[in-house]
């Protein structure tokens, strides 16, 4: 019997009163409470999600045990008038708050509710309560053999005997029990044992029947022969839940449908698509994992190296012919770029009043290509007789330009001055351009190189951003000073721009520059044919890997996982 | 051949073919090689430093210098202590002083250099290109100097249009949506066949350079192999 209770006198009401029969305090706002029940029970002291609560109620495992064994035959007329009365109770129950029936509306009407989590717990209970009543079954019935053989006592009698415990049980008794779960799940503390804790929350997370799963505690035959049964049953459990969704019935029979367990199918039922299709595809993955696989031989890593070692030796074989076997005095003598020609206008026109500034900006691994280039020149000045001032913006820049008058066997010829090294190279050609233009107001404690103004300044480098570096700043504070670049051929591209508004004077870039100027050194012809044969059998190669299949499947599938 | 000539003949033969042995993947060879570059180098450049740098620009004038040169190299002299206080917990914000003066320094340089030094001058010259006299100064084919100066002046503001980032994407119902204006998107096209040239005259010249290299590289040891036969 539920009743409104005065929040300030604590009197009972008739549910639907607005004011309180002694105090006259308005009793809207005030929850309804049964009467029945004890006042200041844990439950209603709880802050707990009623719509949770109720759905534990429904599966309580008592319950679900009690309703199964109802529809066994074995089960005694005491045991159905138990079920009977318990039935007409939940029927019978008066006056059901407005609050209550909308709950039970709500998941009646809508079976998602209850919340994913909570279905998959559901779910995962379910899996495993069906397993341990199978293993329970199967004990029973191995026990139930050894009785036999012992007493020789007729098989008929055994569920009579099995179901004796359950006669005792009451709905009172039951309503304890699942009032008790209740409080233990929710305050752990008051659990018998931790063992009961552990039992409680055991199938609480998918999480762990997916990791048991992985770990192979539960094996895939397993797995699908439940799944079989699942789907075997999935007709039935539709019509269930046809019958609980049906917006017309009353909450009563949601409830007694509760009692029999339907409910709880219904659940394993709720689990999305999506969660089918994901533990499909574990599955599927588990599968494929142990699966038996063919070893991989790892063929094409060791075939791709033996090809390349291949080729290189082929490339290098056929290089060293061009340059020691073939002896050619074929020369390039092609539409000499005016850049090129202004280098050698510039060389000609030097005498020995000339002053040159040789900035060295290029490294060892160089060296090859601008000996090439440089040796040349570097005879045509001296021979003029100019003076000539090194200074180094890379650490081997003073190495480099002595192994210069080695190779060009200038060494006798003439005394080069050496300013030293830069570490930075735009620190050192603004502090040398800056040093040239205003020499004359610098203070007297300045600690200034050596210079003397300088006629011209030639840059031998190899790298587009060093010569880049002094190129700007001695423009912008000397534009009037002439800028000559001996270049390879991966500077040349970049730093023409400079010689096309006239910030350089003449620039030679690369071996074809150099040979076309027609100052070629003793090695030259040699290197040349070489350099031709190389270009030619590179382009061969760059043309087949474009060509191949393969590579381009690959390429598309390094893009792919990218 | 001299002892010494043969000595090192020997160790840049070995060391070629210590590099060239990465051809067959990496190996103990190449890795010997390659830190014996870089042990060497950071060697040599500690040294060259050390003579070339800190003693005559640093510590000659702080010894034999006069009073306004030792004021003078004073102030390199603390921003290094500064930077090397900077290793210990307690004193890493002296460290920020000379690193803020690097910094302010080196973008003053480069700033500069990069707009007195290359972007006037090249904007001066695309629009000298268009000195229409000077296309007939010459009277041999004036109209490919034309042709000359209006390809550069479409690849220049088809670069500079690549690189417009002025107005970014949107996202709307349909995806992401350009606001940029349709001018900038055609001349941006443009831009990017001028930037796709210029990248692949760039990769000759790379692949170019390291033929060279190589053929060097085959070259030094023919020679060595050949004086070594030959008893040079």
């Amino acid at each position: 019997m539920f009743k409104l209770i005065c929040p300030e006198c604590n009197a009972e009401n008739p549910l639907g009163a607005e004011k309180c029969k002694d105090c006259g305090t308005i009793l809207e706002g005030a929850i309804p409470e049964d009467s029945n029940q004890e006042k200041g029970s844990d439950l209603e002291k709880e802050d707990v999600n009623l719509s949770d609560l109720l759905h534990l109620l429904k599966h309580d495992e008592d319950l679900n045990q009690f309703n199964e064994k109802s529809e066994k035959d074995s089960v005694s007329d005491s045991e159905q008038a138990d079920i009977e009365s318990l039935s007409e109770q939940v029927e019978e129950e008066p006056e059901v708050p407005e609050w209550l029936n909308r709950i039970r509306q709500r998941a009646q009407a809508e079976p998602d509710s209850v919340g994913e989590v909570t279905q998959k717990i559901f779910a995962a209970r379910q899996s495993l309560e069906d397993a341990e009543n199978e293993r329970q079954q199967q004990l029973e019935s191995l026990l139930q053999k050894i009785h036999d053989e012992d007493e020789g006592t007729a098989p008929s009698e055994d569920p009579e005997r099995i179901a004796e415990p359950d006669e005792d049980v009451a709905p009172d008794t039951i309503r304890g029990d699942w009032l008790r779960r209740i409080r233990k799940k929710h305050r752990p503390a008051e659990a018998e044992s931790a063992d009961e804790i552990l039992s409680e929350r055991e199938g609480d997370s998918l999480l762990h029947w997916l990791v048991a799963l992985e770990n192979g505690e539960q094996p895939l035959e397993e797995l699908e022969e439940e799944e079989f049964s699942k789907q075997s049953t999935h007709g039935e459990i539709t019509q269930e839940i046809k019958y609980i969704v049906n917006p017309e019935d009353d909450t009563k029979k949601f409830i007694l449908n509760d009692v029999k367990g339907t409910q709880l199918e219904a659940m394993v039922l709720a689990i999305s698509q999506e969660d089918q299709a994901r533990v499909e595809q574990l599955m599927a993955a588990l599968r494929a994992e142990k699966s038996a696989r063919q070893v991989s031989t790892r063929s094409g890593p060791a075939f791709n190296r033996g090809l390349r070692l291949i080729i290189a030796l082929v490339l290098i074989a056929i290089l060293s012919l061009a340059l020691f076997v073939a002896r050619s005095d074929a020369r390039l003598y092609g539409r000499l770029r005016p850049q090129a020609q202004s280098v050698g206008e510039w060389v000609h026109n030097l005498n020995d009043n000339s002053s040159i500034l040789l900035v060295m900006d290029y490294s060892a691994a160089f060296s090859g290509e601008m000996e090439l280039i440089s040796t040349p020149i570097l005879k045509e000045i001296f021979k003029t007789g100019a003076k000539v001032t090194t200074l180094s913006s890379v650490p081997a820049g003073r190495l480099l330009f002595d192994r210069l008058i080695e190779v060009g066997s200038l060494e006798s010829r003439q005394t080069v001055a050496d300013l030293g090294y830069f570490p930075i190279g735009s620190f050192g050609a603004y502090g040398l351009a800056n040093q040239i233009t205003q020499a004359r107001n610098q203070p007297e404690f300045a600690i200034n190189l050596s210079v003397e103004p300088f006629d011209n300044i030639l840059i031998i480098g190899d790298d587009y951003e060093g010569v880049m570096a002094w190129i700007e700043q001695i423009h912008s504070l000397n534009p009037e000073m002439p800028i000559l670049l001996l270049l390879s051929d991966q500077a040349g591209p970049l730093l023409q721009p400079y010689w096309e508004s006239g910030q350089v004077q003449g620039m030679i870039s690369g071996i074809s520059d150099s040979v076309n100027l027609g100052v070629e050194s003793n090695e030259s012809p040699n290197r040349w044919l070489a350099y031709q044969v190389g270009t030619v059998l590179m382009i061969l190669m760059l043309l087949i890997g474009m060509s191949l299949p393969g590579s381009r499947n690959s390429a598309v599938t390094k893009g792919d996982e990218q | 051949m001299n002892l010494q000539a043969l000595i090192w003949g020997v160790v840049g033969f070995l060391l070629t073919l210590m590099v060239l042995s990465y051809l067959i993947g990496d190996n103990f060879f190449f890795r010997l090689a390659a830190n014996l570059f870089v042990g060497i180098t950071a060697g040599y450049l500690a040294i060259l430093i050390s003579k070339q740098i800190l003693w005559p620009y640093l510590l000659k004038p702080l010894v034999g210098g006069t009073l306004y040169q030792r004021l003078w190299v004073l102030i390199p002299v603390v921003l290094s202590l500064f930077l090397i206080f900077s290793q210990f917990a307690q004193l890493r914000r002296l460290g920020r002083i000379p690193l803020a003066f690097l910094a302010g320094l080196t973008a003053a340089l480069l700033i500069g250099g990069a707009i007195f030094g290359t972007l006037v001058p090249q904007l001066s010259a695309v629009v000298a290109n268009f000195d229409v006299p000077g296309w007939y100064a010459t009277p041999d084919k004036p109209w490919i100097r034309i042709t000359e100066s209006v390809l550069m002046l479409v690849g220049v503001i088809g670069t500079l249009s690549y690189f417009h980032f002025g107005r970014g994407s949107k996202r709307k119902p349909g995806g992401l949506v350009n606001t940029r204006p349709q001018i900038f998107e055609i001349l941006s096209k443009v831009g990017e066949v001028f930037i796709g040239l210029a990248l692949g005259a760039v990769f000759a010249g790379i692949f170019s350079s390291a033929l060279l290299a190589m053929i060097d590289r085959i070259a030094f040891l023919g020679d060595w192999i050949t004086r070594w036969v030959g008893g040079g």
